[in-house]
Order: C-alpha cells, then sequence, then structure tokens
C-alpha cells in the first residue's frame, strides 16, 4: 500500500462504508488528511533501521544505568512503528488534545518502549537529556521506571499488572458516551479510539479477566487491544504457569480477534490489523493477538533473562555489529531515523486544527449544546450545582446511604459530569436518580432492568469491584473533570478494588467512591461483610480523602468535600441501617474533617465520635450529664483525618482542646489504629464482627451506652487520678469472651 | 452408594440431554428451561431444541399441576419410589431454607431453592464424610462459593446429620448464639470447609483443596494403597465467575489437571440488579474450555435430576481436566412469583409467598419439618460414614505396615503435629555474617524448613526469583509432577492467596506459603483477610517491602501497607532486620497455624546487626542495644525492618556524645502486645516519652508507640521512582535526621 488517505472510509467485506468524518472530507469540513497507514515501499528499509535503532536504544538505555526492562521493549518495537507512525491520531505539540486518540501502555514495566516512541515523534518535553535519564538520579526526570501519568504523552500511570487495559476501557467508555451526547450527524466531536498494549500477565490478573469480560460486554468497538504475545514472564516461559487458550477466551467474551504471526518485523502486517480498529461496522471491541519474541536481536532473544535485567555490555555489542553499527558507539539515531519521524508534529497540528474549526461549526449550528460541550471539554461544573443539595432534611431516622440519594439525587439527574456506577448493589447503594439511563449497548434487552444506551450515566459493572474502580480512573483520565465518576458497593468490598483505588490516590484523579454497609451494624451478613480494619487502609492512604458522614446534613458536607476535591479521590463511607438526624451536625463542618458539635466549658472529657456511632457520643454526653458524680462531656464529630490534619494547628486544639489537660476518648467500632493521634482512649473492636441482626451486635461488642458510660466515667477517673496518662492510647474495651 | 445403582443406565439413556457447548451452535443463554414444561418430560427425552427461544425468562415458576410426572423415563422404570422420595428430601432442603429465612427475615432463600437439587445429589447419593467426624481426613471436600446461599449448606449438613447443626441452629439462622451464621464459617460450623461470602474467594478455595489432594496423594499414595483420594466440589454462581479471582483460579486448576475438582456453575441469570444480561453476556462455557476445563451442560437443573448424576459421573471419569457442570435453574425455584427475579436473592419470601410456595410445590408441613421418611432415609449417613472412616483407617494401618516413613509424614500432615526440633534447621547469624536482603536470607530459611517440615509447599506470583521464594531440592509442583513443591502461581496474586487458604484448611499440617512485592498484598488483600478470620496459617512472604526497592517507582513502593496490615485482627505482621530476625519471624509463622504471617523483607542488602534474635522477635519488640541502666534510658529509638540499622547508628552517634540511648527492634506489634505489662514496661517504661520512631512507610499508627511527645518517622505521601540511597535521603530517612528529631523533643 502506498500512501492513501483511507481515515474517513473503512474496508469492511469489500464494500466501502462512510462515516461522519469520512463525510465530512466530502464535504470540504475537514480537510484530507495526510497520514500514511502503511509503510510504503520506499520506507520498508527505513522501517527496519528505526527498529534496528529502537532495539539498540533500548540496549544502550538499559546499559548505562545497568538497570531496567529491555525485553518488550525491544521485542514490541514494530508495534511502536505501527501506533506511532502509521496508526494513532495525535498531536505531539497539542499533548492533551481533547480528541486525540489514547495509548495506555497495560505492561508498563516496558516504558522505555513509550519513552523511546514520545521521543521519537516529537513530544516536546521528552528531550534527548530527559531521554537518557531513564534510571538516572534525576529527580524530575520524564523517564520513571513506570509510565506515570503527569507526563505529556502518558494517560495513565500503569505497573500494576492488569491496571492499564481496565483504565483503557474507562478510557473507551468515556469516547463511547461523550460521543453518544454530543455527536451530530456531521460533527463527531468526540470520534478518538483507545489503544491498549498488554503483556502475558495483564490476561492473567483477574482485574484484567474482569475487563476483557466487561469490555466484551459493552461491544466497545472504539478499543483495540494489543497483545504483546511474547510467552516469557519474570519466572520463565508462559506455560510454565499458563496453558489457556487466549483466543478462545477473549472470543467467549464477546471480542473480535485478530492474529499477528510476525510481529517482530512485519510492520505493515501491524498496520493492516489495527486498520481493522475503526471499521465503523464493528460492534465488538478488537483484540490484536500479536506474536514477539522478548529481547529479538539480542543473545537472550525469547529468553526471561532478558525480561527485567540490561542484556550486558557485550550483548549489545554484538547486537550492534549484527545490525551494522558501530559498537563502540553509544545512543546513535540515525539521520534516517529521524526523518522518518519529522512529519508527525505538523501533522498532529493539522489534526488538533481541524478539530477546532469542526467543533466551531458544532458550536454554530448547535449553540447550546456547543456551549455545554465546551463546558464539558474545560471540565466546568455549573458554578451553582450546590444549590440542588437541599438545604434541610427530613427528620426521621435515615440511613447514611439514603442520605446520599436524598443530597445527589437531583444533581446527578441533571449534571451531566456525573457517571454513577455500581458492582451489582443498585439496590442498596441508592444511587439512583428519576428517569436514570443506563450505560449499556442498546441492543441488550434484559428481561428485568432497562434497556440502555451509550449515553447512558448509570454504569452496571456486575460484580467486579476491581475493575469497576479502575475503569473509574479511566473515565476520570480522559480529561479533567470531564467525567467525575462515581463507583459503589459495599465498603468491605473496596478491599477487592484496593489496588484500583490506590492507583486512583496516585494519579490524583477525582473518583468518588462511595462505600455502604460501612460498619458492624451491616448485621447478619456476618464478619465477611463487616468492615473493622479497612478505614485504617483507606486513613492512612496518601491523597485519599475517607470520609464518614453521620447524618443527611454532614453527608450533604462530605458531597460538598467530594466534589470539590479535584485531585483526588474521596471515600464516602455511609452506613446501612437507619441513624437519628442529629440537628446539631454542620455540613460546613465536615470539609474541616472535625468540629465540635456539643461545647462544654469545663469539661471532664471530650467524647469524639463519627458516622453511624456519633449519636452514641450525643447520647453518652446527655446521660453522662445526669450520672452522679455527673461527667461533663464535649462532644466532637470527626468524620475525616485528613481533612482534620490539613486545619491549622489553632483550629485542631480547638477542636480537641487536649493542650488544655481535658482527655478525649474514640468511638467507633473500627480497630483503633489512627485514633492515637487524636484521643487518649477509645472504644473500639479489636476483632472481626459476627452475625448477628444490627440491633443486637452493637450491644454483643460492648456498644451499648451503659456500658460505654461505664466505661468511660472510669476511664475519666483514672484520667485525673493519674493512673493512665496522656499518650498511652487505652482500649476501653475487650472482645467478647470466646470471640476470636 | 445407595443411588447410584442406576447410575449407568441413566447415564447412557440421558446422554442426549447433556449438551457439551462446544457442539452446541446455540447461544446458551437463549436456550429455554425444560424444567418448566415438566408435563412434556414425563417418558420423553430431555431434547430441548424444540422449546421456544428465550422461553425462561418470560415463564413464571413452574404451575402447580406440572408438578406430578416430574421425574425422567430412566428412572422412573427403576426407581419409582426413590425418586419421589429424593423430590421430597430436596423440598425439604428448599424448606428449610425457606422457613429460615423466614424467621431469621434476612438471608439469600433463591439460591438454596434453585441448587437444592445438586446439593441434594452431592450429599445424599456422591459424596464421602462422616458426619460425627467433620475432620476426617479422606473426606470429600465442599466449597460453596456462593455462600451467601449458606442455607443450602446448613440444611444439607442438618440432614446428613453433623452435631453442628441442630434444628434449633436453623431456628436461630444470622442470630445470637447458633452455628449458622449470615455466611458459611469454618470457624463456626464444623463441616464447613472455608469461610465463603465474599463472591470468588469459594472456588479458589476450592482449588487449593484440590492442588493438595493432587500433591498428597501423588507423594503418598502406593500402587497398592491410594491413601489420599478424594473429590472436591464446589457450587459457584455468576457473581464468584463475574469476579477477577475466580478467572485467576480457574485458569490454574486447568493448567494443573485438577481432575477431581467438579464446580457446579448455578447459571440462574439473576443477581442483585436484575438479569445478568444487564452486565454479564460473555460465554461461560467457551472460557472455560478455553481454560482448559471440562464443560457440561445441565440444562435443567431444576428437575434434571439424572442429568445431574450423569454430569457428575462424566466429570469423574475426565481425569485430567477439572470440569464445570453448568446447571441452568431457576432461582427461587417454586416461589410462583418470585422465582427468576432478584426480590428472592437477598430477602425472605414473605408469609404469603411463602404459603404460595408450599401450595405451589405441595407441601403441606409446618415450618422446618423434615418428613419422617426423609429424616430416616438421610440417617444411614451417620453409619455409612463412620464405615468409610473405619475402612480407611484400617487401609491406613496397613500403609503405615509397610510404608513407615512415607506414613509418618503423612500423619505428620494429617496432626500437623511437626517433628521434633524442627526450629533447630533455622538458620542463625553473627553481625560479621555478609550483609544480605532480607529476602535472600528468607530463602535460606525456607530451604531449610522444607527439610525438616513435609507440608511446607508454596511459591511465587510469576516473581520467585526476585521474591527468592524456590525451594531448591524440589521441582515445580506442575500436571505431571505434582509430587514436587515450588508452585507456579503465574500473575495471579489474589488468585494465589486464596488458594494458599485452600491448601491451608485442607490438613493442619500442610504449611503453604505465598510470595509477591509487598505492594500487590493489594490485589490480594481480599483473600488475606479471609486467611486471618478462618484462621488459616498461610505464610505471606513480601519483599520490595519500601521505597528501598528504589527505581520502580511509586505503584511498586509500599507506603500504606505496614499500618493496613497492623489494624487487621488475626494477623501477624512481620518485619524482620536482618537474618537472625527473618529465621525468628519464620519461626513464629510456622507456630502461628491459627493465624497467617505476613513478612516484609526487603529488596537491598541490609547488615547483621548485633542484638538482634529469635527469641527477640518471639516477644514482638525487644532491646537490641542499650547504654542506660535501671530501665532509664533518657532516649528509647524503635524502628523495624530495614531501618533498624539507621536507627542503631543514630545511637551510636548520640551514644559518643554522652546520651544514654537504647534501640528497640518493634518487628510484629501484634506479638507485643500480647506479651505481660512487665515486659512491656521493660522494654518501654512508661516514664521515658523520649521516644523516636523510623520506619519507610505511613506513621499511621506510630503515635501508639511513641506516644504524645514522641516523633514518628516515616513517609505519609506516595514514593518515587529514583535509586534507593537517594529516596531515603529524600525522605529524610536518615541516620542525620533521626539525631536531630531526636534532640528536638
Amino acid at each position: 500500500m502506498a500512501e492513501v488517505q483511507t481515515f474517513g472510509h473503512a474496508q469492511t467485506n469489500g464494500h466501502v462504508k462512510s462515516t461522519a468524518y469520512g463525510e465530512n472530507v466530502a464535504n470540504g469540513v475537514i480537510k484530507a488528511t495526510k497520514i500514511a497507514t502503511a509503510p510504503g515501499a520506499e520506507s520498508k528499509e527505513d522501517v527496519q533501521l528505526v527498529l534496528k535503532t529502537f532495539r539498540l536504544m533500548v540496549g544502550d538505555l538499559c546499559q548505562q544505568f545497568n538497570m531496567g526492562h529491555p525485553g518488550s521493549a525491544m521485542g514490541m518495537a514494530a508495534l511502536g512503528v505501527a501506533l506511532w507512525k502509521y496508526t494513532m491520531r495525535y498531536a505531539p505539540h497539542t499533548p492533551n488534545w481533547f480528541n486525540r486518540d489514547r495509548f495506555v501502555l497495560s505492561n508498563g514495566h516496558a516504558c522505555l518502549f513509550q519513552y523511546l516512541n514520545l521521543y521519537f515523534s516529537g513530544y516536546k518535553s521528552m528531550t534527548w537529556e530527559q531521554l537518557l535519564s531513564y534510571h538516572s538520579e534525576r529527580p524530575d526526570s520524564l523517564c520513571p521506571g513506570h509510565p506515570e501519568i503527569e507526563h505529556d504523552g502518558v494517560e495513565l500511570t500503569t505497573g500494576p499488572l492488569g491496571q492499564g487495559i481496565a483504565n483503557a476501557v474507562g478510557l473507551a467508555i468515556a469516547t463511547k458516551h461523550l460521543a453518544a451526547t454530543y455527536n451530530k450527524p456531521g460533527y463527531d466531536v468526540v470520534s478518538n479510539h483507545t489503544w491498549c498494549i498488554i503483556g502475558d500477565a495483564c490476561l492473567q490478573e483477574g482485574v484484567g479477566c474482569e475487563a476483557i469480560s466487561y469490555a466484551g460486554h459493552l461491544q466497545l468497538n472504539n478499543l483495540t487491544v494489543l497483545y504483546d504475545n511474547n510467552q516469557i514472564s519474570c519466572d520463565g516461559s508462559v506455560d510454565l504457569t499458563n496453558t489457556e487458550n487466549i483466543n478462545s477466551k477473549v472470543r467467549a467474551c464477546g471480542w473480535e480477534v485478530i492474529d499477528v504471526m510476525d510481529g517482530v518485523n512485519d510492520v505493515e502486517g501491524i498496520v493492516a490489523a489495527m486498520s481493522k480498529a475503526r471499521d465503523p461496522n464493528r460492534t465488538k471491541p478488537l483484540f490484536v493477538n500479536i506474536r514477539s519474541i522478548i529481547g529479538v536481536g539480542s543473545a537472550v532473544a525469547g529468553q526471561a533473562q532478558s525480561h527485567g535485567a540490561p542484556l550486558g555490555v557485550d550483548n549489545v555489542a554484538t547486537m550492534k555489529r549484527a545490525y551494522g553499527f558501530d559498537e563502540n558507539e553509544k545512543f546513535v539515531v540515525p539521520e534516517q531515523v529521524r526523518k522518518f519521524y519529522s512529519d508527525i508534529p505538523a501533522r498532529g497540528e493539522q489534526l488538533v486544527q481541524e478539530w477546532h474549526d469542526l467543533v466551531a461549526k458544532y458550536k454554530q449550528e448547535y449553540p447550546e449544546l456547543g456551549e455545554e460541550f465546551q463546558g464539558r471539554v474545560e471540565g466546568r461544573l455549573p458554578s451553582d450545582w450546590t444549590k440542588h443539595i437541599p438545604s434541610s432534611f427530613p427528620a426521621q431516622d435515615t440511613p447514611t446511604r439514603k442520605s446520599n440519594n436524598l443530597v445527589m439525587k437531583d444533581i446527578l439527574e441533571q449534571i451531566k459530569t456525573f457517571m454513577v456506577g455500581t458492582a451489582d448493589l443498585t439496590p442498596s447503594v441508592n444511587l439512583t436518580y428519576k428517569d436514570y439511563e443506563v450505560f449499556n449497548p442498546p441492543t441488550l434487552k434484559p428481561t428485568s432492568g432497562k434497556v440502555g444506551s451509550y449515553a447512558g450515566r448509570y454504569i452496571h459493572y456486575g460484580i467486579r469491584e476491581h475493575v469497576m474502580a479502575a475503569i473509574a480512573n479511566g473515565l476520570a483520565a480522559f480529561n479533567p473533570q470531564t467525567i467525575i465518576p462515581i463507583t459503589s458497593t459495599f465498603f468491605m468490598f473496596y478491599l477487592y478494588a484496593a489496588p484500583a483505588v490506590r492507583m486512583g490516590a496516585l494519579q490524583h484523579l477525582q473518583v468518588i467512591h462511595v462505600a455502604t454497609h460501612d460498619s458492624i451494624g451491616a448485621g447478619e451478613d456476618g464478619p465477611t461483610h463487616q468492615p473493622v480494619e479497612l478505614a485504617a487502609l483507606y486513613r492512612a492512604m496518601p491523597n485519599m480523602h475517607y470520609i464518614r458522614p453521620a447524618d443527611s446534613e454532614e453527608v450533604a458536607g462530605a458531597w460538598e468535600a467530594a466534589v470539590n476535591y479535584k485531585t483526588g479521590p474521596t471515600m464516602i463511607s455511609v452506613s446501612r441501617h437507619a441513624l437519628p438526624q442529629l440537628g446539631i451536625t454542620k455540613r460546613s463542618g465536615v470539609s474541616k474533617g472535625a468540629y465540635v458539635i456539643k461545647e462544654e466549658e469545663k469539661a471532664d472529657v471530650t467524647l469524639i465520635s463519627v458516622g453511624a456511632e456519633l449519636h452514641f457520643a450525643v447520647k453518652l454526653a446527655e446521660d453522662l450529664a445526669k450520672a452522679d458524680p455527673p461527667v461533663k462531656a464535649r462532644v466532637v464529630s470527626f468524620p475525616s483525618f485528613v481533612l482534620f490534619k490539613e486545619q491549622s494547628k489553632e483550629y485542631q486544639r480547638s477542636v480537641l482542646r487536649r493542650h488544655e489537660g481535658i482527655p478525649a476518648v474514640a468511638i467507633e467500632p473500627y480497630v483503633s489504629l489512627g485514633w492515637e493521634r487524636f484521643a487518649d482512649a477509645g472504644l473500639h473492636m479489636s476483632s472481626y464482627g459476627h452475625s448477628l441482626p444490627g440491633k443486637y451486635i452493637y450491644n454483643y461488642f460492648g456498644f451499648s451506652i451503659e456500658n460505654m458510660a461505664l466505661k468511660i466515667r472510669s476511664f475519666v477517673s483514672d484520667f485525673k487520678s493519674g493512673v493512665v496518662g496522656r499518650g498511652e492510647y487505652v482500649e476501653l474495651l475487650q472482645k467478647p469472651a470466646g470471640h476470636s | 452408594m445407595a443411588a447410584s445403582s442406576s447410575l449407568t443406565l441413566s447415564q447412557t439413556l440421558l446422554s442426549r440431554a447433556i449438551s457439551h457447548p462446544a457442539s452446541s451452535s446455540d447461544r446458551p443463554d437463549r436456550i429455554s428451561l425444560p424444567g418448566f414444561r415438566l408435563s412434556n418430560l414425563s417418558g420423553r427425552s430431555l431434547d430441548s431444541s424444540s422449546s421456544p427461544l428465550s422461553a425462561r425468562r418470560r415463564l413464571p415458576a413452574p404451575a402447580r399441576q406440572a408438578r406430578a410426572p416430574v421425574r425422567a423415563a430412566a428412572v422412573e422404570t427403576l426407581e419409582k419410589t426413590a425418586t419421589a422420595l429424593v423430590e421430597k428430601s430436596i423440598n425439604t432442603i428448599r424448606f428449610l431454607a425457606i422457613d429460615a429465612v423466614e424467621k431469621a427475615n434476612s438471608g439469600h432463600p433463591g439460591l438454596p431453592m434453585g441448587c437444592a437439587p445438586m446439593g441434594h445429589i452431592l450429599y445424599d447419593e456422591v459424596m464421602r464424610y462422616n458426619p460425627k467426624n467433620p475432620y476426617w481426613f479422606n473426606r470429600d471436600r465442599f466449597v460453596l462459593s456462593a455462600g451467601h446461599g449458606c442455607m443450602l449448606q446448613y440444611a444439607l449438613l442438618h440432614l446428613a446429620g453433623y452435631d453442628s447443626v441442630k434444628e434449633e441452629d436453623l431456628k436461630s439462622f444470622r442470630q445470637w448464639g447458633s452455628r449458622t451464621p449470615g455466611h458459611p464459617e469454618n470457624f463456626e460450623t464444623p463441616g464447613v470447609e472455608v469461610t465463603t461470602g465474599p463472591l470468588g474467594q469459594g472456588i479458589a478455595n476450592a482449588v487449593g483443596l484440590a492442588l493438595a489432594e493432587k500433591h498428597l496423594a501423588a507423594r503418598y499414595n502406593k500402587p497398592d494403597s491410594e491413601i489420599v483420594d478424594h473429590y472436591t466440589y464446589v457450587i459457584l454462581g455468576d457473581g464468584c465467575q463475574m469476579e477477577g479471582i475466580s478467572n485467576e483460579a480457574s485458569s490454574l486448576a486447568a493448567h494443573w489437571g485438577l481432575g477431581k475438582l467438579i464446580a457446579f456453575y448455578d447459571d440462574n441469570h439473576i443477581s442483585i440488579d436484575g438479569d445478568t444480561e444487564i452486565a454479564f453476556t460473555e460465554n461461560v462455557d467457551i472460557r472455560f474450555e478455553g481454560l482448559g476445563w471440562h464443560v457440561i451442560w445441565v440444562k435443567n437443573g431444576n428437575t434434571g435430576y439424572d442429568e445431574i448424576r450423569a454430569a457428575i459421573e462424566e466429570a469423574k471419569a475426565v481425569k485430567d481436566k477439572p470440569t464445570l457442570i453448568k446447571v441452568t435453574t431457576t432461582i427461587g425455584y417454586g416461589s410462583p412469583n418470585k422465582a427468576n427475579s432478584y426480590s428472592v436473592h437477598g430477602s425472605a419470601l414473605g408469609a404469603k409467598e411463602v404459603e404460595a410456595t408450599r401450595q405451589n410445590l405441595g407441601w403441606p408441613f409446618e415450618p422446618f419439618h423434615v418428613p419422617d421418611d426423609v429424616k430416616s432415609h438421610w440417617s444411614r449417613h451417620v453409619s455409612k460414614g463412620a464405615a468409610f472412616e473405619a475402612e480407611w483407617n484400617a487401609k491406613f494401618a496397613e500403609y503405615e505396615k509397610k510404608y513407615k516413613e512415607d506414613a509418618a509424614e503423612l500423619k505428620s500432615i494429617i496432626s500437623g503435629e511437626f517433628p521434633a526440633g524442627w526450629e533447630k534447621a533455622l538458620p542463625t547469624y553473627t553481625p560479621e555474617s555478609p550483609a544480605d536482603a532480607t529476602r535472600n536470607l528468607s530463602q535460606q530459611c525456607l530451604n531449610a524448613l522444607a527439610k525438616v517440615l513435609p507440608g511446607l509447599l508454596g511459591g511465587s506470583a510469576d516473581l520467585a526469583s526476585s521474591n527468592m521464594t524456590l525451594l531448591k531440592m524440589f521441582g515445580d509442583f506442575q500436571k505431571d509432577t505434582p509430587q514436587e513443591r515450588n508452585v507456579r502461581f503465574g500473575v495471579r496474586e489474589h488468585g494465589m492467596g486464596a488458594i494458599c487458604n485452600g491448601i491451608d484448611l485442607h490438613s493442619p499440617g500442610l504449611i503453604p506459603y505465598c510470595a509477591t512485592f509487598f505492594v500487590f498484598t493489594d490485589y490480594m488483600r481480599a483473600a488475606i483477610r479471609i486467611s486471618a478470620l478462618c484462621e488459616a496459617g498461610v505464610i505471606y512472604v513480601m519483599t520490595h517491602d519500601s521505597i528501598g526497592l528504589g527505581e520502580d517507582g511509586p505503584t511498586h513502593q509500599p507506603i500504606e501497607h505496614l499500618a493496613s496490615f497492623r489494624a487487621m485482627p488475626n494477623i501477624l505482621m512481620l518485619r524482620p532486620a536482618d537474618g537472625n530476625e527473618t529465621a525468628g519471624a519464620y519461626k513464629v509463622a510456622v507456630l502461628n497455624r491459627k493465624r497467617p504471617s505476613i513478612l516484609a523483607l526487603s529488596r537491598q542488602k541490609l547488615s547483621q546487626l548485633p542484638g538482634t534474635s529469635i527469641e527477640g522477635v518471639e516477644k514482638g519488640g525487644y532491646i537490641v542495644s542499650d547504654n542506660s541502666s535501671g530501665n532509664k534510658p533518657e532516649l528509647i529509638l524503635i524502628s523495624t525492618g530495614s531501618e533498624l540499622e539507621i536507627a542503631a547508628k543514630a545511637a551510636d552517634e548520640l551514644r559518643k556524645e554522652g546520651k544514654k540511648v537504647r534501640v528497640v527492634s518493634f518487628v510484629s506489634w501484634e506479638l507485643f502486645d500480647e506479651q505481660s505489662d512487665a515486659y512491656k514496661e521493660s522494654v518501654l517504661p512508661a516514664a521515658v516519652s523520649a521516644r523516636v520512631s523510623i520506619e519507610a512507610g505511613s506513621t499511621f499508627g506510630w503515635e501508639k508507640i511513641v506516644g504524645s511527645k514522641g516523633k514518628a518517622i516515616g513517609i505519609d505521601r506516595f514514593g518515587a521512582s529514583a535509586p534507593a540511597g537517594k529516596i531515603y535521603k529524600e525522605f529524610g530517612l536518615t541516620v542525620e535526621n533521626v539525631i536531630a528529631t531526636a534532640k528536638s523533643l
């Protein structure tokens, strides 16, 4: 194939089908883009030189600091040429162009592959010096050991295996959804494709399998996964541990599968396979199984040794000789190779310009929608979004999971930025809204539940918590605040999602996780479903805002804080069971992490509590005041550790008043770890929960008002008499006898 | 077994009724369910091809008039009365579940109602067990991976005669003091093998149980004595199928050729959000064939008893692959208005619907009633079970005579009694021993222990060469070499943890270990928590335990992990500092058979420190050096793992300035907590508030140790990609900073 323009058309079964983009080309709205879609005859030699140069650069870069993952990067050289030179629509000089094709390297350890491609295709920030900083001490290196989202040309941080492919599903959902919402005939303002390279490991990880199953279910025809099938992982050949028929498994999940038999040198073959990706008639995601050889060209080709360790000076030198390079020279990029890539930045700028022109015309044609679309591109929420939050709430006892709905139902209904999803717990998590539309292929017709569309904003993730959180990361990473994803499941099952939640925190992605059934109050489902230690994980996780509101008023505050926190995830932790509306809580207090809800000038003790148990503290304060002798207790609501720690020292002191010598007792049926920072004693769990109805379980573990009052009184008296002192965190409850 | 006499014949007769997905071009979720057209069934083949597509979705629960002629042809001629009794028994199971959930007004009746037929056939006709000794070694194992359907298992255990589930337990389902919690828990209810509920765990546990059987059989069976010989059965639902962990475990089960693993997939197409069509449209059969399983489809799981029986026979005949029997059932079968809908999944039917279901299934009895004929039919399992065990005991006695050494080893695995003096095999070190990474020292311990502990086996999630977990004297546990003890889990951390839970719970003397980078405990948290909850003493060998791993960057650098496991009940979080402490950590881990241990180990080389010891580790926290007297140091430096060396050096410097400094190694908080008050006071005297801790992880929780006047040096942000030395410096994990911090107190 020579250099022909085929972007607007895709060949399917011998007939040509026009796309909106193609029509635009024909109508002159968009100028024909000249992007080669396969190496021309004249450039085949160039391609071979590029491949050799690429592999030697990998060898040299790993040798430089005697560290790195050379094998996959070398094996995938041809894949890189096929993607960055011949297939992807992107603009190195406008790396954040809204409608760019997204690329995710799910096998993130092969990051050198991406860095080299970013360098060759002309990303400005990826300078020669930066490229050579791989594994150096340079603190501002753009070439860390795994790709990181902060850097131009990297869509998401990857490394933990299986995450990238799940993120890519999120990116593809974002495109599908925005296209369904905003595109108009002749105006494909959102039309990008998502490409993801995976290795053998991503197919073994459960999250990868969940992603494949769910993408197939969603029929995401704008997603292409390129499987770097080199049959080698850290421990050796993959058949040591995996003898699946991958193609059959992926097909069973609803994908179209294409094989490429020579992924090492056959750039043309890879490009041809990839060209099927844009076929508008395709109704399935595309899986290209590309046979490659890890460490190709080196003496350890096809062996695990080339996976995670440099090849060795001699080995690289031998390669150079074989490739006709000077073995004494390092980091050689011949002029032909630079020339080969030289057209990419300009071509990218042209794509950007054409898109801007298209959007401008779109805005003229559809002013209102155009304005809305512009807002989405800029990641703006309506400035008055909080007006949809009720100023007051019904006074009757309400589970905070239902308070979520009271707070958010109008916002979710009216502001399209939010996409809500659940891992098969719709009736439990209470996050539906009026006339909610399900994000699903319209061809699926379930007997119960709604027929969906791609414009839908309610996502049924199935019982796949891990991929839910990873997909949410992809949705959030598509473009800042264009979509604010919300996930939901029982708090306990954020344990399944933990790696993806952490990746969201690491990447500063705004994702809101709604964790329901957040305490032993969940009741009969028993200890497998009752969190006791989980809050400690999310409280200790950097960048994560874990918030545990106590009633509807605080739930309102939690959502305000979550929506306003744009540089990281928030987890809103809510109860299954009904809670009293305290009347003294304040939504504005939530954003400060902790605040006083009942002050007492000459207090004997500060009772700190949080979430579903805050009402215990309020009741205890009342009862203690009436006790003989009376104990004067002030009460602090403490929905979020991290938000409190961000407050000034003065504010913190005014809330805790420990510096005045008033001891603090924390009440929370989780393990105590972490409370030592804020309190002197606590009533906590020290074991797993138990299968008991909610009304009994608190008592079983000692959280009856009578027992707690007794323990607090005795602690206050011990504190006064000096039997215990500050800094000696006293556990006031023992686990029930016989309970392990 | 009593009801098996007709199986061969019925199998032949019914072979047409069982489809194999490979030969079926129809989309399985579109095939109708013959069970709904019961009147057509009698005396005919079970061919369903003439049924209208999608019929099962539209049809309500079986109409009452369809009840009578349920039996398939084959059995009708052979065992008329028996089948009536079978049906009665199945309905007993259904109503025990219905009544228990109704009384508790909480629970999941749908699955037991749909799965009662396979449950009955398994426990009454197929499985070998001894109800009066639930721990008989050679029993068949059963795992309810869809744990929310636990009333199925409780009903079966009750009928089979287990003492753990009495009638009053059924009546107090999910209540105070009962042995029938809301999800099956092995530590509450003898007869329950593993703890399930979090979806996908059970199938992975079952893979572990089946692995253990295959491994032990390969090691101990002799041509004239199959002393280890049992099956592992599991029921899993759509939820388990969707969870990634099940794919991980199922892939391995096929790779290992676990032919005695038989999984029933309760294909009822309903989850909490409704029709699984809304989120789960993959072809499960073909996926499982792709994974390498033998797949059988029982189209009529509601009443096709002979189909189920035949499928089990076929599954047993396939010895080189695990078998998935996809059993298409109706959730809440028998409930006229709620069957086949999510409303029957997770809540009580309600009095009215219970009554309607009684009418529909022709069940005149009061709640919790077990009809006498059903009772008497099941009563034989007590004597049968005793006979199974007696027979096996006799066999073992023979075995013991002929194969004395093997028998002794196997006995140790069965009983969990380790050879005397095993701990002497652990290596010890002196400060002169070469500096080494604790991951390498861990390998020395593992290899030393493998020689003396016959039940030690395990491996890594594709990082054996980084985690240093290979047992050099053994080969790989593989399909054709199941006697070996290095397990290759692949990049499947979650499945790995859950499989190890299964191995552990198979026999008290099996000690599974598994390994990956510490940060990837994230992937397996759900399985680790189950280890802790269900008292499985799995050893988690977690290397690359801090920013000290360097260049791999923040995705690979654990920060909050130590804190999160210190918060987890019933688990030991151990972070040894050198060779002696690593050996101590292994001693503790091996001794704690009912409590899992996590060993956090370094990638980087660490010095062998003076003052460290195995005995010290056993106390959790202990003094490694001190120049004060009378338990009155001026300063206490507290550290763990790779930073203990930094603390020790800082102490040396401070002592040169005349300070009285104590250095405490705090290798395990949990163990320290268990020490006497006097011991704690001797290590961390209350009067000494000048305390500085240093650890390359979150400071979360350290106030507990350093108190409100002390200071904790740690990392409360994500890491960075750079050489280890550089990051330590940038983050203030240095001798200089410890000294400066100490002086600032």
